[in-house]
């Protein structure tokens, strides 16, 4: 213990001793003392200076930094990646750089200072005289020298930056394998191109997106970067177009224009030579830089295209030239007149050649064309439907039809000469003949069965006939025949224009008792002054009228005389009214045998049904309705004349899907009356029908009822099933719809259709 | 023995606490025991060691013969009055140490420094202070009236100085001062100078670290040698004042131009 404390005793004493000698030594060397303070002054005044200079921005010292910060930045590239943002993290880093620059030139400063002393110097003890608040005011100083150093130091470093990451991704840019490469160029050259086309530079681009997902696999790259390894995938693009299409060029003569040895033929021997110049010129070294990678699938794949290609266009241009392996036209037309029926068509009939001739054509094209060597190659080729084989049934055809052809028109002229001389006798057509097309409705012929039932033709001719013979027969029986049917058909119309004229004076004449042969000599010659102007508008052969003219003015003529005189025999001339007044007066009713339907029920209720008739939804009897529906499609309105019991005639009228629908029974023998009592029953179901026509004309539902209509024009039908009716009745009724029709048209403010009348007399 | 075992027994448990433990607590630390036993024993130590030190000096000193020749006590009584003289006229004897000098913010104001620091620049040249001094020594006599110390001077004749007496043959040889005599004044006058220039140096290295302590900092431009450019910038600021230093300072780093 004694030990212990003399032992920290001598201890204690060792210090006080060495302690009280330094001080006292300090205390009395004032040149050391004064040497330290000058070294102390001179340090600080240099610290000072770094200190005042540390916000000072120099040229040198921003390419030094610039050069630095570049360093700092490929290092930190994610942080620097976009340009805005990387000012953030650049100015902490010049910041950081200014104040360890600074500390920097201070350490170095006081060992200088401590150099300079005697006595020993801390950096404190400089810095204190330095500045009154070194801690404070060289961060501050740093801070201003980042800001205003940030926009020159930045930009040239991120330029150094970039630049230098872009070299290394260059260096380090890695072009696809071959065999990636030709798989995506493969499918690249079927989904792009047709027939002998190359794939055009801009196919390339859709190679883009694979490029950049290479290059993309780089980590992280500076803004500008992406940009630029964007262009590399570009670049990459371009380089890889560039190799295809100087392959391309290689071949280019023989792939578009068929440059090939003129002695080659087949696709084999083509595509051999083209492939060899291409393997002679394009050698394959991957690892150059880029890499060269040789021929392509998609160069050997358009080769073999135009190999196909040129073969057929050879062959083709053999068959052109040559007309050897087409069966000659005897041959052909020995074959058609050996079995006319089957060779009637032509389609069928060149089948038939096809197939007879075809495969010794074959034969002889692979024996001539391929020679010894190719010979049995275009034979198989010939049976396996290849492009020459599609080459060789095309010319065949068209060689065939051409020879055909002349051969059919030669025996058709025969047939016609054979078959038709009626069609060239002078006589034709004879009026029966016109008159049976007339009453077909025709204007021409235009179906040769239509002629052959004219005519009058065997079934052995009909079979035999070729389809040129039929043409040539129907047009050589147009030329007659079209002008006969338009001047008969003139010829009626000018009869039906009679009756609308001269009804009324035909009715004074009845009341006058005129006899009917004197009225008919009348009527006819008002039908001879008619056509006296219009004949001259027909052939002069056809000017004449026609027996069927005469009949037909003779019935209208007589049909209306007998009714009238019916009429004036039974009816008081008090009734005998104007068809004005008997279709749209307002006299009161007068009794009639009319069968009440629906459309005659009281007002109110006739008013429900007109609504429901304009919803299209009317509910008919259906007995009316079902008999109307056998017109549908023949007119827009229909008076079917019908026998009624106890010697009385029923008269149904409406559209065919009932629109209007009524039902009248009436005495035939009083045609004036009844003309009366139909005019008085039509005027509100025909006003529905108009209404429907004009609705119909708007939204096309009564369009329905006609093949072909439009909205200008009303058809009536005047069925007469009935031999009690007479024609007086047709002209009567005809003339009060007529008259209903135009004060319609008055009343409702549109435009009147005109009407188009058909009689249709089942007896 | 037994009572040095007394003792240090008293001390162990003045250490453990032994005995005093009832009277004090809590018991005193060793460190408390170094403090109150070990420093004092090191301060008497280190007196001690003081005091053996000047007695080793004092004896050294009087080695040396007791009793000096007359021409030495002349020449050194000589010597000490005209070396006396001088600093009084320095007023050296006024700055025993550099806190006794008169400061006004970085710079000292005080006329006796002043008269100092000018009286001092004799020192740039001690080889001719010397010589004056040397020759001022020889030349000295008491002034007329002084009737004590008349006595004690008499005449030194040295062929070679500046002042003869009257009649030279008359000078006893004892007091012929001849090389060797010479040789040792000049060496008496050196020592004494040399504390001269120790006191004044020491004077102004002080004022210089004082007044670059206080001085505030100047821009460091291109040209300035750091320290050195300190040294004679506080050195041209004090000459300014009144206050020219030693060459022996301002050429510390290196000698000035002339």
């Amino acid at each position: 213990m004694i030990g212990k404390i003399i032992g920290r005793s001598l201890l204690g004493a060792w210090l006080l001793w060495s302690g009280s000698l330094c001080m006292f030594g300090e205390n009395t060397d004032p040149k050391a003392g004064a040497k330290k303070i000058l070294a102390l002054r001179a340090a600080a005044e240099k610290a000072r200076m770094y200190l005042q200079g540390a916000a000072d921005v120099n040229r040198t010292a921003i390419d030094e930094l610039s050069n630095l910060l570049s360093q700092e930045m490929l290092k930190r590239v994610e942080e620097f990646q976009a340009k805005k943002k990387g000012q953030i993290p650049t100015e902490k880093w010049l910041e950081n750089w200014r104040m360890e620059e600074l500390q920097k030139s201070v350490t170095e400063t006081v060992q200088w200072a401590k150099e300079q002393s005697p006595l020993p110097i801390e950096e404190a003890e400089v810095l204190k005289r330095a500045a009154s608040d070194w801690a404070k005011e060289a961060p501050a100083r740093a801070q201003e020298y980042a800001r205003q150093s940030l926009k020159q130091v930045y930009q040239k470093a991120r330029d150094l930056a970039a630049g230098e990451q872009l070299k290394h991704l260059q260096n380090n840019l890695s072009y696809p394998n071959k065999e990636e490469l030709n798989a995506r160029l493969n499918q690249l050259f079927e989904e792009k191109t047709k027939g002998l086309s190359p794939l055009a530079m801009d196919d390339f681009s859709v190679l883009d997106e694979w490029l950049q997902s290479m290059v993309g696999e780089t980590g992280p790259v500076f803004e500008e970067v992406r940009k630029k390894v964007a262009e590399m995938s570009t670049d990459m693009r371009l380089e890889i177009a560039k190799q295809y299409k100087a392959q391309f060029e290689q071949v280019k003569g023989m792939v578009q224009k068929n440059e090939f040895a003129q002695n080659l033929k087949t696709r084999m021997e083509m595509q051999g030579v083209a492939l060899q110049a291409l393997a002679g010129n394009f050698v394959s070294d991957l690892n150059a830089t880029p890499p060269v990678y040789g021929v392509f699938d998609a160069s050997e794949k358009l080769v073999e295209r135009a190999a196909i290609h040129w073969e057929s266009k050879r062959f083709d241009k053999f068959l052109k030239e040559t007309d050897f392996w087409l069966p000659s036209k005897e041959g052909i037309e020995k074959a058609i007149r050996a079995d006319l029926p089957n060779h009637v068509s032509l389609g069928k009939s060149l089948n038939l050649l096809t197939e007879k001739y075809l495969s010794n054509a074959r034969q002889k094209l692979a024996l001539e064309y391929g020679g010894k060597k190719w010979s049995q190659y275009f034979a198989d080729a010939f049976t396996k439907g290849e492009q020459v084989a599609r080459s060789l049934d095309n010319r065949f055809r068209e060689g065939i039809k051409k020879s055909s052809s002349e051969v059919r028109k030669n025996l058709a002229g025969e047939q016609l000469n054979a078959e038709f001389k009626d069609l060239l006798a002078p006589s034709f057509p004879q009026e029966s003949q016109v008159v049976w097309f007339y009453e077909q409705g025709k204007s021409k012929v235009t179906e040769f069965s239509d002629l052959a039932k004219g005519l009058d033709l065997s079934f052995d001719q009909k079979t035999n006939l070729l389809e040129e013979t039929r043409l040539m027969a129907v047009e050589l029986a147009n030329e007659e025949m079209m002008p006969a049917l338009a001047s008969l058909q003139k010829q009626i119309e000018n009869v039906r224009v009679l009756e609308k004229e001269y009804l009324e004076e035909l009715k004074e004449d009845v009341s006058k008792g005129r006899e009917f042969e004197e009225i008919l000599q009348d009527w006819q010659s008002r039908w001879n002054e008619l056509w006296k102007e219009e004949k001259q508008q027909v052939e002069e052969r056809w000017q004449p009228h026609f027996e069927l003219t005469g009949k037909e003015l003779s019935k209208a003529v007589r049909q209306l005389y007998e009714g009238m005189i019916s009429a004036v025999e039974q009816i008081t001339p008090e009734t005998v009214q104007s068809p004005t007044e008997e279709l749209g007066g307002e006299k009161e009713t007068i009794a009639t045998d009319a069968v009440p339907v629906e459309n005659e029920l009281p007002e109110s209720q006739e008013e429900k049904k007109e609504e429901k008739a304009k919803g299209g939804e009317q509910e008919l009897n259906g007995g009316i309705t079902e008999e109307l529906k056998v017109f549908v499609g023949l007119a827009d309105g229909v008076f079917a004349f019908a026998d009624a019991p106890e010697g009385k005639c029923r008269m149904l009228f409406g559209t065919p899907d009932g629109v209007g629908a009524f039902a009248m029974e009436f005495d035939p023998k009083d045609v004036e009356g009844a003309a009366r009592n139909i005019s008085q029953s039509l005027q509100k179901p025909l006003g529905l029908v108009l209404d429907g026509n004009a609705k119909g004309k708007e939204d096309g539902i009564f369009n329905l009822f006609s093949a072909s209509r439009d909205g200008s024009e009303i058809r009536m039908l005047f069925r007469v099933s009935s031999p009690a009716i007479r024609h007086q009745m047709s002209i009567l009724v005809r003339q009060q719809v007529q008259e209903a029709i135009d004060a319609w048209a008055k009343k409702s403010g549109r435009k009147a259709p005109n009407l188009i009348w058909q009689d249709d007399v089942e007896l | 023995m037994s009572a040095n075992r007394k003792g240090l027994a008293g001390l162990d448990s003045l250490i453990n606490g032994k005995g005093a433990r009832a009277r004090r607590s809590p018991a005193l630390s060793p460190n408390d025991a170094l403090v109150q036993v070990a420093l004092p024993l090191v301060l008497i130590l280190a007196i001690i060691t003081r005091l053996m030190v000047i007695e080793y000096t004092e004896a050294m000193r009087n080695q040396g013969p007791r009793i000096l020749d007359m021409w030495k006590q002349q020449m050194i009584l000589r010597a000490d009055t005209v070396m006396d003289a001088w600093e009084r006229e320095a007023e050296l004897g006024a700055f025993p140490d550099f806190s006794r000098i008169q400061w006004q913010g970085a710079f000292p104001n005080d006329p006796r420094f002043e008269n100092l620091c000018t009286k001092a620049l004799e020192m740039n040249d001690r080889a001719t202070l010397q010589d004056n001094l040397y020759h001022a020594a020889l030349a000295y006599a008491p002034p007329i009236g002084d009737e004590e110390n008349t006595g004690l001077f008499f005449t030194l004749h040295d062929p070679l100085a500046r002042v003869q007496p009257e009649d030279p043959a008359k000078v006893s040889e004892d007091f012929v001062i001849d090389e060797e005599r010479r040789a040792y004044a000049y060496a008496y006058l050196a020592d004494r100078m040399a504390k001269w220039k120790e006191q004044v140096e020491g004077l102004q290295w002080s004022a210089v670290a004082q007044c670059a302590d206080e001085l505030p900092l100047e821009d460091f431009g291109a040209g300035q040698e750091g320290v050195s450019a300190q040294l004679l910038r506080v050195a041209d600021l004090l000459k300014g004042r009144g206050y020219p230093l030693l060459n022996s300072v301002v050429e510390e780093y290196g000698r000035l131009n002339p």
